[in-house]
């Protein structure tokens, strides 16, 4: 049975990271293998093991595409994203820039003052564009580009890719 | 350590001036490393090609290096071993003191800086100046490098300036041009002076005994060629076996580093057996410096020694981009300097590193050597936690999760009490806006989402299944062609074109009226008297000096003594033309091979114009070409050959190109059809 994670971070750790983790214990290696060939992130999964289309349109959602890092760098998934997204809103959207959100995991508490900074950059190239949302495939980066937006007092709110893409309003709740 | 990590980080962000450089570093490099890899066909299988050649030496590291000594004594160059930094530094003291030598001179090595050379020889009343225009600034300033490949990357043109203005007296001037100049000036005086030129190695080829040095300035080529002595750094683990290999870690290294196909100056130092009359060079010594990278073979950060220090992954990482390199407290900064700093100097003074890492990836992306900085990463935080368990609190922390997180109903319960609690924080429009400690560092900038109070379990999907596997498959790794291009019936062309994108000029003349048109450049660049090595061209310096021109053959003699030597070569530096022919040229990256075991070398690099005549059935279409068609024998002989791409250049301040900071300020050749 495939193991779906809403997350490219997750997916990669699991994927990539876990049999890495588990590299001198056989059992569990292989166990860890096991895992990681059934685990796919949403998009990818979509894109893989699906015939799924949007059945919605959402022209009038003005948003900006995040590549999150471990999604684009870890899964090598790029394109399938875009893929969607060019269906769901065929008038256009932002692409940013592929660049780190600054989050890391723990690094977002025991180094915070360089996440932040990391994250204020993020967060200027996000309100130069005239959008209303940030879309991801990331969970995690999501939390810290929000945390960001809500701190400067900016109007702009993100949302996993899945719930536009299913006809849902886009936000974090 | 981490603390006064923690504390130079916070100074970096707060510094605006450093941030903007940072910045220009970041956008430049990276924009050049892109356009530099457009010309290179098949990159992945050359990084790969490459990852499987720099692994393969580690693994044998003790034949390659064992050989390249024996090539290295066979060339008249001595050869030392030293297992730690003050092995490697008392070896060069001695060597100096033996000598006699004074006054050093110096071109960039991070290895210096690692075995903090300057110091000990310092220390024992020798005057060091470190040549690189970015390091002799940094030197001035009492500072060390913040970045491998850009030293000043921290510093403005104000900075610069105040510091020229008040160490060597130069009128206050922000003008990147002018600044450049004052310090060729200073230092050429320095370098005529010199007793002793030290550099570091970029690679050493095993077989043939040659040692590789990649320069944009010059200065690399003065350290090691204008003083008697001569001492090469060299970490053992930047060996390569043959000059193929050698070709294509120079595929890879300038564009990677400078975003250029091939830095101004490929400087290939042979045997010191040839024409010992006019070579100059007395005595060369390379020194082996282990200081902790052999610790790290066969062992899980061993990927690490295949770095060939590049800087790209510097300039691609984030968290470089805001804390520059002073911040990580190590020579070696950034993504590959958080491995190697633990990785040569110990896990519990530079573990915390690993940790300072997004682990975003663009490290991973930018490595011309394909190593995985993030899984190293991994791995060396995963020491350090070993060598150095974290706070009771921490540990405690997560055995606590360990045991909420292993049981989905402990879980689940966890999740709606941090909801519950949530419920007690400071919020705005639903979001938390403090977190309690140890989690206010989140709140300090962000605001964080409330904790669900509902949780569930999704019900279990029909599916089945497992993904196709993922190609990582090495495929046609050996299959590359060995040329950057294919055959190019008409090499004169593109080697022409790339000659003036490095900004060099090019003229066509015919045998017959050689005489004559030089003759009429150097009217035209107002030049009576040039220094000459012979180009081979029957008849030409009888020609030029039947009419009047000065033609100065420079011959320096290793047997002269130390002052009619620096006499000698003082009297050299008013010649403002240099005329050379050339062993041939590269048509790929628009480069002459210029033969430097003797009169060649000076010609080409202390006059500010360098003329040189080339055949055109001399121009081959890539090194790789050439190394084929006899390079390699040639080297293996141990002639020393300079790569020239251009005029001297650097972007040492503020990023800025400037020409003509050491060697010549134009190239012009003369192509004989």
């Amino acid at each position: 049975m495939p193991v779906i994670v809403p997350s490219g971070s997750c997916a990669t750790m699991i994927r990539h990271g876990y049999p890495e983790l588990f590299s001198e214990d056989a059992a569990w290696l292989e166990r860890a293998q096991k895992l990681a060939k059934r685990t796919y992130e949403f998009v990818e999964f979509l894109d893989r093991r699906t015939s799924f289309v949007p059945r919605v349109s959402a022209a009038e959602l003005r948003f900006a595409y995040h590549a999150s890092c471990h999604l684009a760098r870890g899964l090598g998934v790029r394109a399938q994203p875009l893929n969607l997204l060019n269906q769901l809103a065929p008038d256009g959207f932002v692409i940013l820039p592929q660049d780190c959100c600054g989050f890391g995991g723990a690094f977002a508490l025991e180094y915070a003052p360089i996440s932040s900074a990391i994250l204020d950059r993020r967060l200027d190239q996000i309100e130069a564009e005239e959008i209303d949302f940030v879309l991801a495939c990331d969970v995690s980066c999501l939390i810290q580009i929000e945390g960001g937006l809500r701190r400067r007092g900016s109007h702009i709110r993100c949302s996993h890719i899945a719930l536009p893409l299913a006809g849902f309003e886009p936000g974090l709740r | 350590m981490r603390k006064a990590f923690v504390e130079r980080a916070a100074d970096a962000i707060e510094n605006k001036a450093l941030g903007r450089a940072l910045d220009a570093n970041a956008d430049r490099r990276q924009h050049g490393r892109h356009l530099a890899f457009a010309s290179l066909p098949e990159l992945e299988s050359r990084i790969q090609k490459a990852h499987a050649r720099r692994l393969e030496t580690i693994h044998r590291l003790d034949f390659y290096l064992d050989q390249f000594s024996r090539s290295l004594t066979a060339h008249g160059v001595q050869v030392h071993y030293a297992p730690d930094a003050a092995v490697a530094s008392r070896l060069v003291l001695q060597i100096t003191q033996r000598a006699g030598a004074k006054r050093v001179v110096k071109s960039k090595s991070m290895l210096s800086e690692e075995i903090q050379l300057n110091h000990t020889l310092e220390e024992h009343g020798l005057e060091v100046v470190e040549t690189d225009l970015g390091e002799f600034i940094v030197q001035l300033r009492g500072e060390t490098p913040g970045h491998i490949i850009t030293p000043a990357i921290h510093l403005t043109r104000q900075d610069v300036a105040r510091t020229f203005n008040e160490k060597l007296a130069m009128p206050y001037s922000e003008d990147v041009a002018d600044l450049n100049k004052h310090a060729r000036k200073t230092l050429r005086q320095v370098f005529l002076q010199a007793d002793l030129g030290i550099s570091g190695v970029n690679f050493g080829v095993a077989d043939t005994g040659t040692l590789c040095l990649v320069t944009n300035e010059g200065n690399g080529r003065m350290v090691t060629s204008l003083p008697p002595l001569h001492i090469a750094l060299m970490g053992v683990e930047r060996i390569v076996p043959t000059a193929q290999d050698l070709d294509l870690m120079l595929q890879l290294l300038p564009r990677s580093a400078t975003g250029q196909k091939l830095t101004s100056y490929i400087s290939l130092l042979g045997s010191l057996r040839q024409n010992l009359k006019t070579h100059g060079i007395v005595e060369r010594h390379v020194i082996l410096v282990d200081n902790g990278r052999r610790s790290l073979v066969a062992t899980p950060l061993e990927d690490a020694l295949l770095c060939i220090r590049c800087g790209a992954c510097l300039n691609a990482c984030p968290v470089f981009r805001e804390i520059g390199g002073h911040a990580y407290g190590s020579v070696y900064p950034g993504p590959i300097g958080s491995l190697v700093s633990p990785g040569y100097f110990g896990i519990e003074r530079f573990g915390h590193l690993a940790h300072v890492s997004t682990l975003c990836g663009a490290c991973n992306e930018a490595c011309p050597v394909g190593i995985d900085l993030t899984t190293l990463l991994l791995r060396t935080r995963r020491m350090y936690r070993e060598a150095k368990p974290g706070a009771p609190g921490l540990r405690l922390g997560i055995k606590l999760y360990t045991w909420l997180a292993t049981n989905t109903k402990r879980f689940h319960a966890a999740q709606r009490f941090a909801g519950l609690l949530s419920r007690m924080l400071p919020k705005r429009e639903s979001w938390i806006r403090r977190l309690p400690p140890p989690l206010d560092a989140w709140t300090s900038t962000r605001d964080f989402p409330p904790f669900a109070t509902r949780v569930g379990n999704a019900g279990a999907l029909e599916a089945s299944d497992e993904m196709p596997e993922a190609g990582h498959a090495q495929a046609g790794a050996d299959e590359i062609p060995d040329s950057n291009h294919p055959p190019d019936a008409n090499h004169t062309k593109t080697f022409a074109q790339e000659l003036e994108a490095v900004g060099g000029e090019i003229r066509p003349v015919s045998e017959g009226n050689l005489f004559v048109e030089l003759r009429a450049l150097l009217n035209e660049i107002e030049v009576d008297k040039v220094l000459y090595s012979d180009p081979d061209f029957e008849g030409l310096k009888p020609q030029l000096e039947a009419a009047g021109v000065e033609c100065r053959v420079p011959m320096l003699d290793g047997g002269l003594d130390n002052a009619a030597r620096k006499r000698y070569l003082a009297s050299l530096d008013d010649y403002r033309a240099g005329v050379t022919g050339c062993l041939g040229a590269l048509a790929d990256t628009g480069s002459l091979l210029i033969a430097c075991d003797g009169a060649g070398n000076l010609c080409s690099l202390l006059p500010e114009i360098h003329v040189a005549i080339l055949r055109e059935r001399d121009i081959h279409g890539s090194l790789a070409e050439w190394l084929e068609a006899g390079g390699n024998e040639y080297l293996s002989d141990g002639a020393s050959v300079t790569i020239v791409s251009g005029p001297s250049r650097t972007a040492d301040i503020e990023m800025t190109l400037t020409i003509g900071v050491h060697g010549p300020r134009r190239l012009i050749v003369l192509c004989i059809e």
